[in-house]
């Protein structure tokens, strides 16, 4: 048998794929179901402090041809104190992570403490501080282009909780460096890239945007390149300083590798859901093939990280 | 083949029917070209463009490549479809769904509810061309002028029982007495499937029947009036507890032997921000 554990930092995983936010991620039975189906993993929704309906539909599309996704589902959550309801429900042999969106770093600090405080028998694996939703007014994207509240949010969540930092970058900036600094500086346990380009779709019949929110973020197999440039960026500048965790455009076993070679420790997968019958599926023929491939190669998947660098 | 539109196919109303009480159908055809052959069940995503998007399950589909979706005007997106004129361009995202299972046997019995006469009435026209499967129809409303098509209807040769609550046409009472009273008298189980839609209440009442009689396994149920948002099982905003299936894609049929497991089947449903709401 080979070993697929990994290690994000101190978390430790039983395969490095995780679930990635947004897919799957809006209740206990949906986050279950994905590990029990095999994911190393699960992330939540972004969940906020209060509740959001998101983006009237169309907020989700598919591009077949380019077997990728367009969203903007705005953020909907029912709020960080209803959601931690369902995250009592968590079946106790899940690992999950729980990704959170706000404003300002009270925000973010209030639900930690909220949800540390009511879910202490099987908490979190780590909690993902989405500051990289590109179609979310005054959150996401709109805080996590600024290295200074960045910063900030990240210096003061870190001195309210032990459950590891894990955040999410955006691609949607000039020089990542600069946000990854910010969030290294302040004490983030494991960097997370990428989350979804800003995109958009016009119908030539209607002529109008698809998209209710017009603008969107564009993830699957086109955003896989960029991905994979920011993870190579981030383990150029950093190498073994912060772990990474590789998203975007994930289908294959061979994305998966290609991941680690660029630097990262671990990846996440969302919209390759949609490429495969049941996540089960996903899992099962990707890790199969994985296990075949560093055995044949003779390595340990963690000894693949950053190879490509050398 | 039943091919998919993953993106809107927008294409002009082609013809509104109206079916009183401000619900009306909406037919348009589908270019042959593009090759679909949806299953009565399955449903599209409707876009209005400029408002929103909403499921509608198919109320028909006939050989010309006519399709047609029924619309009440219930919610404030299904009431601006009302009021659409003809040539409006309106977006059509699917089939989406597994649709039913149609099964080869001697008797099929189709209980709707309300608006679940929908589906249901292209499942009539879909089994009428199985020439050898008898087909009998449930079918109660509130009163007399909420049971849709039921002129249309009329003139199909099936069987049919129609109910109301006040009793203003047919049986005074529910599908749900009438189905019981056919199980326990006439029907012939072990040939008989069953299809139903309607009010989740309703649904979960049925359940309740076919239980009694060992037929939950036989019998389907369309979950029809929860939210959807991608309709193709990815962003999970429709999930059934405990098991996490999607509605959207493993669905919006399932199986009652299924349903019997599924903790909020009619008791909770989910709001477009994730939140439970008591049905
Ligand atoms: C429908 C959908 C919803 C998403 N919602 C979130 C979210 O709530 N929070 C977040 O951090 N990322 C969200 N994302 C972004 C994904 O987590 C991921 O970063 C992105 O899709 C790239 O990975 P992929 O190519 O494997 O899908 C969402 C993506 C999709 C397609």
């Amino acid at each position: 048998m080979i070993d697929l554990q990994i290690k994000v930092g101190d978390v430790k995983l039983r395969n490095p794929l995780i679930l990635a936010s947004g897919l799957l991620g809006s209740s206990y039975s949906s986050l279950n179901r994905a590990y029990e189906n095999g994911f190393g993993a699960v992330t939540t929704k972004s969940i906020g402090v209060e509740s959001r309906d998101g983006y009237p539909n169309p907020s989700i599309i598919y591009l077949e041809e380019i077997k990728s996704i367009l969203n903007a589902v705005g953020v909907a959550n029912p709020g960080y104190k209803v959601f931690t309801q369902e995250l009592k429900e968590m079946n106790k042999d899940v690992q999950y992570v729980v990704s959170l969106f706000g404003s300002n770093p009270d925000e973010f600090v209030q639900m930690i403490e909220h949800i540390d405080e009511h879910i202490i028998v099987h908490s979190p694996s780590a909690y993902e501080l989405n500051l990289s939703c590109p179609h979310a007014k005054k959150v996401g994207m709109a805080v996590g282009t600024d290295p200074e509240i960045i910063n900030s949010i990240i210096s003061c969540v870190k001195k309210s909780t032990r459950i590891p930092i894990w955040v999410k970058l955006t691609p949607n900036i000039t020089n990542i460096i600069s946000v990854a600094e910010a969030a290294i500086s302040a004490g983030a346990d494991a960097l997370v890239a990428i989350n979804t380009l800003k995109a958009l779709m016009i119908d030539i019949y209607v002529k109008k945007p698809i998209l209710s929110n017009i603008r969107g973020g564009l993830s699957g197999r086109s955003i896989k390149p960029i991905g994979i440039r920011t993870i190579f960026d981030l383990f150029e500048k950093y190498g073994l300083e912060i772990p990474l965790i590789g998203v975007g455009g994930v289908s294959k076993w061979q994305d998966v590798i290609e991941y680690f070679l660029a630097g990262a420790n671990a990846v996440q997968i969302g919209s390759a859901l949609n490429d495969y019958s049941s996540p089960k599926e996903l899992t099962s023929k990707i890790i199969f093939v994985l296990e075949n491939y560093l055995s044949d190669e003779n390595v340990k998947i963690g000894e693949l990280r950053g190879i490509a660098h050398e | 083949m039943n091919k998919r539109f993953n993106l809107p196919l927008c294409l002009p109303i082609e013809k509104i029917t109206s079916e009183g009480l401000g619900t009306i159908t909406l037919s348009f055809t589908i270019p042959s070209v593009l090759q679909t052959q949806p299953l009565p069940g399955q449903y599209f995503m409707i876009w209005n463009p400029g408002d929103d998007e909403i499921p509608i399950s198919i109320s028909n589909f006939d050989s010309n490549n006519s399709i047609s979706f029924t619309i009440c005007s219930e919610g404030e997106t299904s009431n601006n479809l009302t009021k659409k004129n003809k040539s409006k361009l309106i977006g059509l995202r699917g089939p989406f769904g597994n649709g039913f299972d149609i099964v080869e046997k001697e008797t099929a019995v189709l209980v709707a509810g309300g608006m679940g006469i929908a589906p249901l009435r292209y499942l009539i026209y879909y089994l009428l061309r199985r020439k050898n499967i008898k087909i009998i129809l449930i079918y109660g409303a509130k009163v007399e002028k909420e049971l849709f098509f039921k002129t249309e209807l009329d003139n199909l040769s099936i069987e049919k029982h129609f109910c109301t609550d006040d009793g203003s046409i047919g049986y005074k009472g529910f599908p749900t007495e009438i189905l019981d009273n056919l199980l326990k008298t006439t029907l012939e189980k072990k040939s008989t499937e069953i299809y139903a839609c309607g009010p989740e209440l309703m649904l979960k009442a049925i359940l309740g029947v076919v239980k009694r009689y060992s037929l939950e396994r036989f019998t389907q149920f369309s979950l029809a009036d929860r939210y959807i948002r991608c309709g193709f099982g990815i962003c999970g905003s429709c999930t059934l507890d405990d098991q996490g299936l999607t509605i959207c894609h493993d669905g919006p049929v399932f199986r009652g032997d299924l349903l019997l497991n599924v903790k909020d089947f009619g008791l909770f449903g989910r709001k477009s921000d994730g939140s439970k709401f008591k049905l």
